[in-house]
């Protein structure tokens, strides 16, 4: 008898924990699949905020120009000085220019119909060498 | 031979609390680190900007507005959803909305927040300056001078190249 009523007690609290798992482990993988990471992002700035008024005004303003428009026009979309260059000839332009003078006002002008991407292509040169000075123009 | 059989039954059972802990952990991980990408316009294509400063979350004292906007050429499934024609598409928090429902948008944050706040222009790269420029005009007449513009640095998962 004493045997009989342990085996039974034993077999009452088993709980069968298959289908529970399964569903757990179909909720990871649904909170896996649908998981998506971010974009790493950054920030270009177009507007920079107005000179501290305590600053004194260099004597002599060195300016570079860049002027930016459709590529479908021919070309890559710059020119540099009125000079056409491509991507990589801006860069070198760029870095010359932030050799001589980091603090030279770096003037964007951009046609109404020049792609965007142009104007950040270029803003991340600017940033890459530490020109800061920007003003951005549309023609 | 009936006991020996009950003694092998005995052998199999495995404890399964610490497993389902386990698993439980691992949902609540990513049920609270899942992020819907509702709030943005999913059709823009972001020029990548690797030499900007990144993007952080604690980055700014005050949140960034983001103005989203693209140059559409034909209908896409966020475009039919907002109900919007093709043509110069302005988004802020995934709706869509003219010039002058943006410019009385962020006319009412600087009311209560003041000019002294971010503005991210997350544009497509083949929207044409000129759309990007309407929005910059906006931000000049009511005076928000933060402005920059969002590059990529690194696409995640999301990004449709």
């Amino acid at each position: 008898m004493a045997k009989k009523k342990e085996r039974v007690k034993s077999e009452g609290v088993a709980l069968d924990m298959t289908p529970m798992i399964d569903v757990v482990f179909q909720l990871i993988i649904f909170f896996v699949v649908t998981l998506k990471q971010e974009d790493i992002l950054s920030h270009l700035d177009a507007m920079a905020p107005s000179p501290d008024s305590k600053a004194t005004p260099a004597e002599k303003i060195e300016m570079v120009t860049i002027d930016i428009y459709n590529p479908k026009q021919g070309g890559e979309g710059f020119l540099m000085n009125k000079t056409p260059v491509s991507y990589k000839q801006l860069d070198s332009e760029i870095r010359r220019a932030a050799r001589n003078n980091k603090g030279s006002t770096v003037l964007l002008r951009c046609t109404k119909d020049s792609p965007h991407s142009l104007l950040v292509k270029a803003l991340d040169l600017c940033n890459k060498y530490g020109m800061t000075n920007l003003a951005i123009f549309s023609l | 031979m009936a006991k020996k059989k009950r003694k092998t039954e005995g052998g199999v059972d495995l404890d399964m609390t610490p497993m389902i802990d386990v698993v439980f952990q691992l949902i609540i991980f990513f049920v609270v680190t899942l992020k819907t990408a509702d709030s943005i316009n999913p059709d823009i294509v972001l020029e990548y900007g690797k030499n900007g400063p990144q993007l952080k979350a604690d980055e700014y004292k005050v949140p960034p507005v983001t103005v989203e906007v693209k140059r559409y050429k034909r209908p896409t499934d966020f475009l039919r959803k907002s109900g919007s024609p093709t043509g110069r598409v302005v988004s802020i928090n995934g709706a869509v909305m003219s010039l002058d429902q943006m410019r009385v948008l962020l006319r009412n944050i600087s009311k209560t927040r003041g000019t002294n706040f971010p503005l991210l222009i997350r544009a497509d790269k083949d929207t044409p300056h000129e759309d990007v420029r309407a929005v910059m005009n906006v931000c000049n007449e009511i005076g928000i001078w933060q402005v920059s513009f969002l590059a990529m640095v690194k696409p995640g998962d999301s990004s449709k190249q």
